[in-house]
């Protein structure tokens, strides 16, 4: 295939570069701010990373995780982090990769902007939009998220469809992308239920059916719902339905899937996005009734609902709103100009795309900034990682080591010691009751207690840090004293205790 | 790119298949089980029908007048909470052919049969529907791939005669014949003896066909007095379920791929949605069975998940429209098609495979068979043995003991409360709570498998009452093998301190 750019597109070719550069940029500016990455999510995918890198495979049978268990989970993301480590280092490759992969979202968006309204200028604004949107900013940086190839595939994904129609090339693409993208998350599967709402509207807006728009909809909902069910086999047999909230406890979930504030949406998302793409949709309801934008008010409709129900974790679920409701932006924006320029003040038409600028900067482009640093922010301290390579230089290798379940996957990746939980529940029995012992091992006032769970979950050592100060507004473990949990590391904010007693000998 | 899957289903023999894929799935649970060396029947409800039939053999050897089409003895069941044997006309069947083979091959045999009498009584019924040829031949297929198909006709169950019985009534009532019909009536009135749920699908779908064809309006009414008369007369239950799950969820009950026990694959109700979906502009000539599927499908929440069984008929008949019309349309692109086809077959083809996979391992196992050997000779027929409600009908059958809870449910029988009782034993570490619900339940011995301690009651090795079984006062362990003990518990010998 050979590419021949015309003048014009060359030089949109170039600013697209430009932008993608800035955003990368600002990503590496933030993201080399630490050393360490954000939340234990990063470090469980980290250690996956080694892990390949080391075998050749990911660790599916962990036996560090709640003391052994069995992972479900799809690497394609890590294998792809994993090869470039191979060049680079896993630091390296952790911090510059998914950064990258987030950043080539920004040639998406252009491309479905400009199929959409067929305009270099207005497809580069959008574009632009896209970069600076506060959520997917902050949530793939610096986390080594799996959102960061998620979101440009998924999108990718659904430019091809709104090809389909132009040459037989895109179909195969679509196909191909088809196969590819289950491999890569679960979270795909809200391509199908975006496709089958699309198929919906489409039917009750226009009665016609395009018949291979059909046909390519039926295909995607057959392979991905198939690759779904393979691959995630045990989870379903062993959770049912419940695999949707990924067995999260009780406990846990409200917090995952709570509601959230028109305001708050509006920060996370973008104001100015949010207020132009649900214009976008609107316009399309009673006067354009473009085919095209339908398929995004498709997803954006699922995923509100998704949201509502509570089906869908919030952050994936805003992150698919922004990004789809920032795309619509641009449409908006040129039906908002085109409007404009009729007007008797078509003269203020530059003070007003300044206006317009300048509440996207001040909204957006800040609220991205805020949000990442306070992601980088919340990025492990020195004081935690000199804590977690004590416990992995100072215990013995088969020890278990209590933390709150947040801190799990640290003690399983930096310390390289079994846990007694983690973030990640799936295959695992009474998750519920694992979040309400783990508490009442911190909370309990009374040895006798406490040593009955220490000795379920056979537990060598006590990681207490600010995290469970916080979580359970504690100052501090009630039953612990020198005779039984000797103190055995010590900082300012950490406290490490050893477990010696038994019950019976207590 | 190339059509690598370019293959025409209509050119292929697919009775050849369907047959094929019937002996198949039929026998493959058993297969891999005999190569394993264990021949006993799968699952705990082969063994208690088992038990039924043996009993009503023993019956006839010991009182040579009881007539076995006389009235059904009654004769305890070995459960804690009292109940009577619930015999019906497939118990008297298998009994009658374990007179003439060992009744363990009668009660594998005897559902096979009905399953083959079954498919081939169905596709009558399809003819006499004028479904066209290929599409029938594709119900034929989606029904026999069914895990609740493969449920109904691979163990020994009721079920498999009912719907036979069913199957032939309605053959025999849509035919225009008064010798037909009155043999129709007879069937039915035998089917409805069973329950009063049995009664109402044979309303239902008379009421449905009634409705399709806008004929023998007469037929049915004539066909419900009977029904309604023998359901008076004969008092049975509302439902009964042998297989009742206790903590049964709808939606995991009805997709085998989530564990369903008598469910169905994934794949195949959402071709049922489709079916429904594509042929809706036409709703007037299925609506009534349509209605007729969601009222069984609803009634679930009463009954449990046994009437997936009568379900599976509907969901075999609206995937096998759906599939048929995606198969006989004209796909703009033909790869997408072949693609679509082979995902779809594929998809079908790993639900069933999964299903069978999961059954093969079902108890009982070898090891569990010698354990409840063990406890045949040692406790006797009034000692209550305390396991999961799945072990129940092994401890009747096998282990000769009462067992506390099993899985039989019926409208005015059940055993939820006994099964919290279960619950709170299993789940608690204070010896005294332990100590007096064993007592006041009179339960002598307990039995515990690796599958209660790898999930099912437990998870960690000293969780709830296995932290208690350590106190060599209280507990007795007098069997250990292969992951399976046998508790005795010890009543007698403790002194609250």
């Amino acid at each position: 295939m050979r590419f021949r750019f015309s003048k014009l597109q060359k030089k949109y070719f170039l600013l697209l570069c430009i932008l993608f550069v800035i955003s990368l940029s600002i990503r590496f500016y933030f993201v080399f701010q630490t050393d360490q990455f954000t939340g234990d999510a990063a470090y469980a995918t980290l250690r996956q990373v080694e892990n390949i890198r080391s075998t050749g495979f990911p660790i599916f049978s962990d036996p560090l995780s709640f003391s052994g268990r069995f992972h479900l989970f799809m690497p394609v993301f890590h294998y792809i982090v994993a090869f470039f480590s191979l060049f680079m280092g896993s630091f390296w490759a952790a911090k510059i990769i998914p950064n990258v992969l987030a950043s080539t979202f920004i040639f998406v968006a252009y491309l479905i902007a400009y199929e959409l309204m067929g305009n270099r200028r207005d497809s580069l604004i959008t574009a632009f939009i896209c970069t600076f949107i506060p959520v997917y900013f902050s949530s793939t940086i610096n986390k080594i998220s799996v959102y960061s190839l998620v979101i440009p595939l998924f999108f990718l994904t659904i430019y091809y469809f709104l090809k389909i129609s132009q040459s037989k090339k895109y179909v195969h693409r679509f196909v191909l992308l088809c196969f590819i993208i289950p491999l890569v998350s679960p979270t795909f599967i809200f391509l199908v239920l975006g496709l089958l709402i699309y198929l919906v509207f489409i039917k009750l807006e226009y009665k016609k059916q395009n018949w291979l728009e059909l046909e390519l909809i039926l295909f995607a909902t057959f392979l991905i719902l198939w690759f779904e069910f393979l691959f995630f086999k045990t989870s379903f047999l062993f959770h049912g339905y419940s695999v949707i909230w990924q067995n999260l406890p009780s406990q846990i979930l409200s917090s995952y899937f709570k509601d959230v504030s028109i305001f708050e949406a509006f920060t996370i998302v973008g104001i100015l996005p949010f207020i132009m793409g649900c214009f976008a949709m609107y316009k399309c309801q009673l006067k354009d009734k473009d085919r095209k934008i339908y398929l995004l008010r498709s997803f954006v409709f699922g995923i509100t609902i998704l949201l509502w129900l509570k089906l869908v974790r919030l952050e994936f679920g805003l992150i698919m709103l922004a990004v789809c409701l920032s795309i619509l932006a641009g449409p908006a924006y040129r039906s908002m100009i085109s409007y404009f320029e009729q007007t008797k003040i078509s003269f203020l038409k530059n003070v007003f795309i300044v206006f317009l600028l300048i509440v996207f900067i001040s909204t957006s482009v800040l609220a991205s900034f805020a949000f990442s640093s306070g992601s980088i922010n919340e990025a492990l301290t020195k004081e935690e990682v000199d804590a977690f390579n004590w416990i992995k230089e100072n215990t013995p290798q088969d020890s278990v080591v209590l933390s709150t379940i947040s801190e799990g996957n640290l003690i399983s990746s930096i310390s390289m010691r079994k846990n007694v939980a983690d973030m990640n529940f799936m295959l695992i029995k009474d998750s519920s009751i694992i979040f309400e012992d783990v508490k009442s091992m911190y909370t309990y006032m009374f040895k006798t207690e406490a040593l009955e769970l220490i000795e379920k979950y056979n537990i060598n050592y006590i990681y207490f840090s600010h995290n469970a100060k916080n979580e359970f507004d504690i100052e501090k473990i009630k039953y612990v004293d020198q005779s039984c949990f000797p103190e055995v590391y010590s900082s300012k904010n950490i406290r490490i205790y050893e477990s010696k007693c038994k019950l019976g000998n207590g | 790119m190339i059509d690598f899957i370019n293959f025409d289903l209509k050119k292929q023999n697919l009775i050849a298949l369907i047959v094929v894929i019937l002996i198949l799935f039929l026998f493959l649970p058993y297969f891999s089980r005999f190569i394993n060396g264990n021949t006993y029947l799968i699952g705990s409800e082969s063994h208690y029908h088992t038990m039924l039939a043996d009993e009503l053999m023993n019956q006839k050897i010991s009182n040579p007048g009881f007539n076995i089409f006389g009235v059904l003895p009654d004769v305890q069941d070995s459960v804690y909470l009292s109940r009577s044997m619930s015999f019906s006309f497939y118990h008297i069947f298998l009994a009658i052919l374990g007179s003439i083979i060992p009744i363990s091959d009668a009660a594998l045999f005897l559902p096979m049969i009905f399953g083959f009498l079954s498919l081939f009584i169905f596709n009558k019924i399809l003819i006499l529907f004028d479904i066209e040829e290929f599409n029938r031949k594709i119900i034929l297929l989606f029904l026999i791939l069914s895990p609740a198909f493969i449920y109904t006709f691979s163990f020994s169950n009721p079920h498999s005669a009912i719907v036979f019985l069913t199957l032939l009534g309605f053959y025999c009532f849509i035919k225009d014949n008064k010798y037909w019909f009155a043999t129709s009536v007879l069937i039915f009135a035998f089917v409805s003896s069973f329950t009063i749920f049995n009664a109402l699908v044979i309303l239902l779908l008379l009421i449905s066909y009634v409705f399709y064809t806008g004929r023998k309006l007469n037929s049915m009414l004539v066909v419900s007095l009977f029904v309604g008369l023998v359901t008076f007369t004969a008092q049975t239950p509302f439902f009964l379920n042998y297989s009742f799950t206790h903590s049964s969820d709808f939606f995991i009950e009805i997709v085998s791929d989530m564990g369903g026990l008598i469910g169905f694959g994934f794949f195949s109700l959402l071709l049922a949605i489709m079916g429904v979906t594509f042929h809706w502009k036409n709703k007037n000539s299925f609506i009534m069975f349509f209605i007729s599927a969601l009222l069984i499908l609803f009634s679930s929440f009463i009954v449990g998940n046994s009437i997936n069984i009568y379900l599976m008929f509907f969901i075999a008949i609206s995937a096998g429209f759906a599939f048929t019309t995606l198969y006989e349309r004209t796909w703009k692109l033909k790869l997408v098609k072949n693609i679509s086809i082979f995902i779809l077959i594929l998809g079908l083809l790993f639900s069933s495979v999964s299903y069978i996979n999961r059954v093969t391992d079902w108890e009982p196992s070898l090891d569990s068979i010698y354990a409840f050997e063990f406890l045949k000779n040692n406790a006797s027929k009034e000692d209550v043995i305390l396991s999961h409600f799945e072990n129940g009908y092994f401890i009747e059958s096998i282990g000769g003991g009462t067992a506390f809870v099993d899985s039989y449910a019926d409208s005015n029988y059940n055993q939820k409360f006994l099964i919290k009782v279960a619950d709170t034993i299993f789940s608690t570490r204070d010896l005294k709570t332990a100590k007096t619900l064993l007592s006041q339940n009179n339960i002598k011995y307990i039995y515990i498998d690796e599958k209660m301690k790898s999930g099912l009651v437990w998870v960690k090795p000293d969780e709830g009452l296995l932290f208690l079984l350590r106190n060599k006062e209280t507990f007795n362990l007098i069997y250990q093998a292969n992951g399976i003990e046998i508790w005795e518990f010890l009543p007698s010998k403790n002194k609250i301190r």
